[in-house]
């Protein structure tokens, strides 16, 4: 059976790792960036079941990445690890 | 006046700093969660286990005084509109009967016979209500009695410039009452004088009535029992109504 593929996208060491075991040990596959440019580059070049991201990061922050990776027709599934923010902004 | 713009800036300061505070504190929170529930999943040893599940359980309990300290730090948002207030204030009333009944509480109401209609945010001002009403259930561990009250009346604005009408409501209970070295603090943020309590509910309903442009006090007697009077002023073209009534 095919292994599915999540990206997670968190600036914060611990948390990614955190998110990694937990995803792995459900039997995902899991492709870490640890920003906003990272995590861009890695969607473009991989095929992903769902994205996590953080929302507050330096650099590109994940509000930006989502609204990029909204723009492809072929987009997975995001979630953003801050609800609140995500919806009153969005 | 002053004292009023005074004490919106400190808690706007205040609540920003909480904000900043909050989301720092939450994100190594999810991780520890993570990790012992990554412990719980795969851990061996029941032992072990256990106390996996402990800090879980620990890390929620943070996690829902960072919630209630978000509340309070979060910018007002509020969808203003005419609303009838005794309407709002009757379905929280409605809402909290049961509980407070169940806690040998005698629960009683006395209602203006007229629409007390305002400028406000439905949600806010039940947010209001709840808390003042919890605060009185919470005063009263042994029992007693919580009588809520509204009526209208006449008197001068805040400025003092013109005559302005008000709903008045009311919460009378019996319970342990405030000792007078506290009541001045009584709506500062993150005053409590309960083991449990994070202190944010009465300044939360202070930030939301000042909002609404109106006033809130408290009286307490020295054997006990508290009334939290609110104001709002109702709208201009209810006044004329009003007038004619009185």
């Amino acid at each position: 059976m095919e292994t599915k593929s999540i990206l997670v996208i968190d600036d914060d060491p611990s948390m990614r790792m955190a998110l990694s075991e937990s995803l792995e040990s459900c039997g995902y596959e899991v492709v870490t960036a640890n920003n906003g440019e990272d995590a861009l580059n890695k969607f473009q070049e991989g095929l992903y079941e769902l994205v996590i991201t953080d929302v507050k990061m330096p650099k590109k922050g994940g509000m930006e990445v989502l609204r990029r990776i909204k723009k492809y027709p072929m987009r997975p599934p995001l979630l953003s690890l801050q609800v609140m923010e995500l919806s009153t902004r969005l | 006046m002053e004292e009023m713009n005074k004490r919106a800036e400190k808690l706007t300061a205040m609540g920003n700093l909480a904000a900043n505070i909050a989301h720092e504190i939450r994100n190594p929170l999810g991780s520890i969660e993570l990790f012992a529930s990554l412990i719980m999943k795969e851990g061996r040893d029941e032992k072990i286990r256990g106390r996996a599940s402990q800090i879980i359980r620990s890390v929620r309990n943070v996690d829902s005084t960072i919630s209630n300290l978000l509340l309070f730090a979060r910018e007002l948002n509020p969808v203003m509109k005419r609303v009838n207030l005794l309407s709002i204030l009757m379905e929280v009333v409605a809402f909290t009967r049961d509980i407070i009944e169940k806690e040998d509480i005698v629960y009683s109401v006395s209602y203006a016979d007229m629409d007390l209609d305002i400028e406000g945010d439905t949600e806010l001002l039940k947010q209001v209500f709840l808390n003042l009403i919890l605060n009185a259930y919470q005063a009263m561990p042994d029992g007693g009695h919580l009588h809520v009250e509204t009526k209208m009346s006449e008197r001068m604005d805040k400025e003092g410039k013109k005559h302005q009408s008000y709903a008045d409501v009311s919460f009378v209970d019996t319970g342990t009452g405030i000792p007078p070295e506290n009541i001045q603090r009584i709506f500062d943020p993150f005053f409590t004088t309960r083991e449990k309590g994070a202190g944010i509910g009465l300044a939360i309903v202070h930030s939301i009535v000042g909002f609404h442009g109106g006033t809130i006090d408290v009286k307490s007697g020295k054997t006990g029992g508290t009334v939290f009077h609110v104001a709002f002023p109702l709208i201009k073209e209810y006044d004329a109504e009003s007038n004619r009534n009185i």
